[in-house]
């Protein structure tokens, strides 16, 4: 498919997106105010101070899901590697395991509790949990050298982590349901401050992502061949490890793990677009923005009036989608 | 001129080269024959700088480690042995991709990059593929892709390991004829070579075992050491030149 059309086609859909997801909720909108509010600030508060930061914080938890899933899949030479492969996701939930511990005792509405005082102490412990483990494995990996070491170090950091979240988990029944509600992914105490920190990390991991994507097209060739190409390996891989955890810890610690949007969106636009990492990594971060507007808009509107979380859904969609891709990749052989 | 001069590569203290002497220059090809496990391959990585070496690799003089690495792949280009296929690549763009060390990461397609692009599938016969994905192509058909990507970069040496590897003998004939050509062209040409027979098309091959270089010299000079090399073999004299076979009772 010829790659203007795609762009056309995923502008698009964003657009659309980003007029459902501030129109649809528990209080049904009109058009006319919808607009009015996306334009005045004053028109409308449930717009304004509420759907539309959510919208904005999917499409940028989206944004940055979709384009480390496309370097990981890059830097791994495989497509089935995606934003948590090094141990990102295990170590955010330990991270906000470790923050929920600290804080104390949880009232049985650890939601609302979150948001309220304190709060911002499990966000930032799971963005340090999340650094953490990738800082891990690749020291456990020895550098950013060998490929595969840093895979299964990733996996091995990320089963002990695990384990031990496991473990705090289980000294406290209330925080079994507090950690567990933040490792299935939820966009619903998104508000704009969270907006304004998610920005800040896109804005720092996606031009090194972008700037680099010859280099992921010159280590699709294998890695000799990308030295014979003149490329400084260790720095270039280094860097990619580097601002797509940034990318990924930041979506984590503001939105909880949130399951294959990071492999299933580049995958997918892959398949329509080519491998360019010019194309990809952009398209990639688009496509996600727009999955994951609409699987929030599913998760706010299935078991009205109540929400699922977003990871939830994601998680139910991209299974089965996923199945297909493999589906169709074994049918043309 | 590339030359290594005292070249050693150690695998966890246990010498895979020793003590290696080599130079040629454009122009020349130079074929590396010996055994399986003898050196081959490592010697053609210490001179790519793929492996940490003892010695020194010399580029016109100037030791490679401290030439920066978008000068070295203007230089020397490269073709492995088995390289991954790339998902959702074209030919065109997989050659491109050889003018990486011209344009670095941001630089812009020139005119000068687009006409080395058409070179390179020109003298490989990869044009007729240019839109197809290289992951369509026959085992061949990407080797061919992979050269034009090497080629594309007009480097003045161009180093493959066991290029005619999984190619059938009319390709294989294709493929030396194309680097005969290249170094009359001025190109420096060296291959790792899994048939000693195919170094007879070279201007010289060095012999190695157990990592160090026990032969060197044109292929008929180089027989004896062959037979010494390799038992099982039968040389098969012809009118063009002895030819090397396994000595198999029929």
């Amino acid at each position: 498919m010829p790659r203007a059309w795609i762009w056309a086609g995923l502008f698009a859909l964003l657009a659309v997106a980003l007029l459902l997801g501030v129109a649809v909720g528990a209080v049904a909108l009109p058009w006319a105010q919808v607009v009015a509010g996306l334009v005045d600030p004053d028109a409308n508060p449930i717009v304004f101070k509420l759907r539309l930061p959510r919208v904005l914080g999917a499409m940028l938890v989206g944004a940055a899901l979709g384009a480390a899933g496309a370097a990981y899949q890059g830097l791994f030479r495989n497509p089935l590697a995606d934003p948590y492969l090094m141990g990102t996701a295990a170590g955010a939930a330990f991270g906000a395991a470790l923050g929920l511990d600290l804080v104390g005792a949880l009232s049985p509405a650890y939601a609302q509790w979150i948001r309220a005082g304190g709060s911002w102490l499990v966000p930032v412990f799971a963005f340090l949990g999340a650094v953490g483990a990738v800082f891990l494995a690749v020291v456990l990996a020895g550098g950013v050298g060998r490929t595969k070491d840093l895979i299964l170090a990733g996996v091995v950091v990320g089963s002990v982590l695990t384990g031990l979240t496991t473990y705090l988990m289980l000294k406290d029944a209330d925080r079994v349901r507090a950690v567990f509600a933040y490792t299935l992914g939820n966009l619903a105490f998104i508000g704009w401050p969270e907006v304004v920190r998610l920005a800040l990390y896109l804005l720092l991991g996606l031009p090194p992502l972008f700037l680099l994507a010859r280099g992921l097209n010159a280590l699709q060739l294998g890695e000799g061949v990308a030295h014979s190409l003149g490329l400084a390996l260790g720095p270039l891989k280094l860097v990619l490890i580097v601002a797509a955890t940034l990318i990924t810890a930041g979506a984590v610690a503001e939105a909880g793990i949130i399951g294959f949007v990071g492999l299933v969106v580049p995958h997918a636009l892959r398949r329509l677009g080519g491998g360019d990492y010019r194309f990809l990594l952009p398209a990639s971060a688009l496509g996600g923005a727009v999955l994951l507007v609409f699987a929030d808009l599913l998760a706010r509107v299935l078991v009205r009036p109540a929400e699922l979380p977003v990871g939830v859904v994601t998680t139910i969609l991209g299974g089965p989608f996923f199945l297909y891709l493999l589906w169709r990749m074994r049918a043309r052989g | 001129m590339l030359e290594a001069r005292g070249l050693s590569v150690f695998y966890g203290g246990k010498a895979a080269l020793r003590d290696v002497e080599l130079r040629f220059r454009p122009g020349e090809w130079l074929a590396l024959l010996g055994p399986n496990g003898s050196g081959k391959t490592t010697l053609l990585s210490a001179l790519l700088g793929l492996l940490p070496y003892r010695g020194e690799v010399r580029l016109f003089g100037k030791e490679i480690r401290r030439l920066s690495s978008w000068a070295r792949g203007r230089e020397l280009a490269y073709l492995p042995q088995d390289a991954p296929v790339p998902e959702g690549l074209t030919v065109a763009e997989v050659v491109a991709l050889g003018r990486l060390p011209h344009q670095g990461l941001l630089g812009a397609e020139r005119p000068e990059d687009q006409e080395a692009v058409r070179w390179a599938m020109e003298v490989t016969e990869t044009r007729g593929f240019a839109g197809r994905l290289l992951s369509t192509l026959s085992g061949g058909e990407r080797q061919r892709v992979m050269l034009a990507r090497a080629l594309a970069a007009r480097p003045r040496f161009l180093l493959l390991d066991e290029p005619t590897n999984h190619l059938d003998l009319d390709h294989q004939a294709r493929l030396l004829r194309l680097l005969r050509r290249l170094a009359g062209e001025g190109m420096g040409i060296l291959t790792v070579l899994h048939d000693p027979n195919h170094a007879r098309v070279a201007d010289r091959a060095l012999l190695l075992e157990g990592g160090r270089v026990v032969a060197e010299g044109a292929f008929d000079a180089l027989v004896p050491a062959f037979l010494r090399l390799y038992p099982g073999v039968r040389v098969l004299e012809t009118a063009a030149g002895p030819v090397l076979l396994p000595g198999v009772e029929a």
